[in-house]
């Protein structure tokens, strides 16, 4: 039998999503209601590593009440975490840049602070972010009790439908893609924008049918240029090509062979310090650079004119739809039934019809991929949205 | 990890990154330059990223993975589960979160996709490999150049393994960036010919901020190195960042702060080249200063004139 809760802690991985502070706050309703006490942590782990960084405190009380002051749309806790607590940077007593495993401090603090369980409402995928789910499920099996709600720009968390922030997201970014569609149609010209989704296509690909788009490109689909070249020449009207951030032309060459004749220590020791080993193929690309490179690429072998635009993370940056605040209330709920049964350690996923409790061991690493049969791509290819991949 | 262990259980062992061959741009002559893994500085623009982490780390890089469906071997071995297949592309990806570096990945992957920066060595094994290029020391004026990261955070092995190397008459020389404890650098400067030193920052406050360090415990431990060691060669070098220290300012406050020493016989530029872009990737890091460039020539040009300026003042 486990103990029985009297304190929760809230805290958020990084990344903003609009609303961010209607689960915050839906946790803290629901726990109330239990009489648990709940906390929240300050830009993810922070709060609890460097208290001194905030002078109002970093652990802040939460009521059910709670507003975030001017600003509706916060998070209330701030989303700018920026330290792993298992890979600290710090610098020792002789000046020295150290990496260290704060997990003990992060435990030890949330004790002191009677702290008996806590939520993470976190990402699982990103490839330059904090993993968070990944950190969460190390803490866990260090005795940290704790379930986790789901937040993600790109729904790629293949263990729920419905991960929270992606409906708003989803909205802004088809919103915005729509206008610069319509001015950039007016001017005869291509608006070419970047959106995000490293691995997984999903955001591109919704985003770019709902706002009419010519030409979509995503990770799972490789492109030609000259494919989207030739169809945004067929038809002057086109207007609109939307490229997620993970985006990868065909493979020209084949590549997997090591059999080269290199210097054997060279090559024992360090494989990387060899020029022509992978030739940068492995580079994790900033936001922009994915639209700078296909601009490029199909401006020419194209007649029209194109111009580069990074949406990139100001899809972000839009209102909280209904369906969202809707889900916040929803997870908040969830997320303190899933502590008070004791299901330590899960994820609480939403599927279309329920709520699942999800071990994290089966939550990380879970990616959900554009798959060829899925509806939005079988959609796209039936109504001759261009994908770069055939002429 | 699979290190040899050497015969002679008191060798001091080491964590070497690369040994690179026929040197030219790491003291005089030519020279073999060994890499030691572990740095004490978080430099922004840092174009080794695989040396900065004290302990071998996993890489990966996704070209060359052959997939699941051929192999797959690596996901069963992982005690982590650090190691996942992506759907699209059937291929295997990292969670850095989760990987430890342990390295059981590392053997079974027959396409090198994964594999470790770093391994430990012994004395006489990096000596071994070193020997091989002594043909071309001699003549050359060459030798064996310790380098990183930053070779004096592993003072014991830096120590062994160069008063081994003069023992043999290969000649000496170290690259540090001297962000250590004094009695590490002094450890290891009494077996150094050549000293080469950098001067990344002159202001401590901007120090701090692109090398996660000020500059302190650096200038305390170079005037203690140029007075302390009379018989060894110093060379500063102060590698050019447009934008964050290619200032006349900068330069001039390094040639005045090795004015007073006659054993400083050099201010070297090197200018900023982005060759570790793809290391960043294969580590699963994003490179801080992907928009930097390379300094222009003509600039370049003239500040080695300024510094060639006040070396000829100083002979005169």
């Amino acid at each position: 039998m486990t103990e029985s809760i009297r304190r929760i802690a809230v805290s958020l991985g990084g990344g903003y999503v609009p609303g961010l502070a209607g689960v915050v706050r839906a946790v803290a309703q629901a726990a109330h209601r239990r009489g648990w006490q709940v906390a929240g942590v300050r830009d993810g782990f922070d709060g609890l590593l460097f208290p001194e960084r905030y002078p109002d405190g970093g652990v802040l009380a939460i009521e059910p009440s709670a507003s975030p002051g001017r600003d509706d749309e916060g998070s209330l806790l701030g989303t700018g975490a920026r330290n792993d607590p298992f890979h600290l940077q710090q610098q020792d007593k002789d000046g020295l840049i150290e990496q260290v495993d704060a997990s003990g401090r992060v435990l030890e603090t949330l004790r002191e602070r009677g702290i008996d369980a806590f939520v993470g409402i976190v990402g699982g995928s990103a490839v330059t972010g904090s993993h968070a789910l990944g950190v969460m499920w190390k803490l866990s099996r260090q005795g940290l009790r704790c379930v986790c709600i789901p937040k993600s720009v790109e729904n790629d968390l293949a263990t729920t439908a419905h991960p929270y922030g992606y409906d708003s997201v989803l909205n802004y970014a088809t919103e915005s893609l729509r206008h610069i569609r319509i001015a950039a149609r007016d001017q005869g010209r291509v608006a070419l924008v970047e959106v995000p989704g490293q691995y997984a296509g999903g955001l591109a690909l919704d985003a770019g049918l709902a706002a009419g788009a010519d030409v979509v490109l995503i990770p799972e689909v490789p492109y030609r240029a000259q494919a989207v070249a030739q169809h945004m020449d067929a038809d002057r009207r086109a207007a609109l090509i939307v490229v997620a951030e993970g985006a990868k032309a065909v493979e020209t060459r084949q590549s997997g062979s090591t059999g080269r004749n290199g210097d054997p220590m060279r090559a024992r020791l360090s494989p990387g310090s060899d020029p022509d080993y992978g030739a940068g193929a492995a580079m994790i690309h900033r936001a922009g650079r994915v639209a700078q490179e296909v601009y490029e690429q199909v401006q020419r072998h194209s007649s029209r004119e194109l111009f580069p635009l990074v949406l990139g993370q100001l899809v972000r940056a839009g209102p909280v739809s209904a369906a969202d605040r809707a889900l916040a209330a929803a997870y908040g709920a969830a997320a303190v039934q899933a502590l008070a049964d004791g299901h330590d350690g899960h994820l609480v996923a939403a599927r279309a019809d329920r709520f699942e409790m999800l071990p994290l061991a089966e939550a990380v690493n879970r990616i959900r991929t554009v798959e060829p049969s899925s509806p939005a791509l079988t959609s796209a290819r039936a109504l001759g949205l261009c994908l770069g991949d055939r002429e | 990890m699979n290190a040899t262990r050497s015969e002679r259980v008191d060798e001091p062992t080491g964590v070497v990154v690369n040994i690179q061959h026929f040197s030219t741009h790491d003291g005089p002559g030519i020279r073999t330059t060994v890499f030691l893994k572990g740095c004490s500085l978080r430099c922004k623009w840092c174009c080794n990223p695989e040396t900065i982490a004290p302990k071998p780390e996993l890489a990966f890089n996704l070209k060359q993975c052959i997939g699941v469906k051929e192999c797959g071997r690596c996901l069963s071995v992982c005690p982590e589960q650090a190691l996942h297949a992506l759907d699209s592309d059937g291929r295997i990806r990292v969670n850095w979160d989760l990987c430890t570096n342990c390295g059981q990945c590392v053997p079974v992957c027959p396409s090198k996709a994964l594999y470790h920066f770093g391994r430990a060595m012994s004395v006489s094994e990096v000596l071994a490999e070193v020997e091989q290029d002594s043909a071309f020391y001699g003549e050359s004026g060459g030798g064996i150049t310790l380098s990183g990261g930053e070779c004096l955070t592993q003072p014991v092995f830096s120590a062994a393994l160069l008063e081994a190397a003069r023992q043999r008459g290969i000649n000496t020389a170290i690259e540090t960036a001297g962000n250590v404890p004094w009695h590490s650098m002094a450890r290891v400067l009494p077996h150094v010919d050549t000293m080469l030193h950098d001067y990344k920052l002159s202001d401590p406050a901007a120090h701090k901020r692109w090398t996660g360090a000020d500059n302190a415990l650096i200038l305390e431990n170079f005037r203690k190195a140029y007075a302390q060691f009379p018989g060894t060669r110093f060379i500063a070098r102060i590698p050019l960042i447009p934008g964050v220290n290619d200032d006349e300012a900068h330069i001039d406050a390094v040639l005045d702060a090795i004015a007073p020493y006659p054993n400083v016989v050099e201010l070297e530029l090197l200018p900023y080249h982005r060759y570790g872009d793809s290391k960043y990737g294969f580590l699963g890091r994003v490179y801080a200063l992907e928009d930097f460039s390379a300094p222009p020539a003509e600039r370049l040009e003239q500040l080695r004139r300024r510094i060639a300026q006040r070396f000829e003042q100083r002979r005169a």
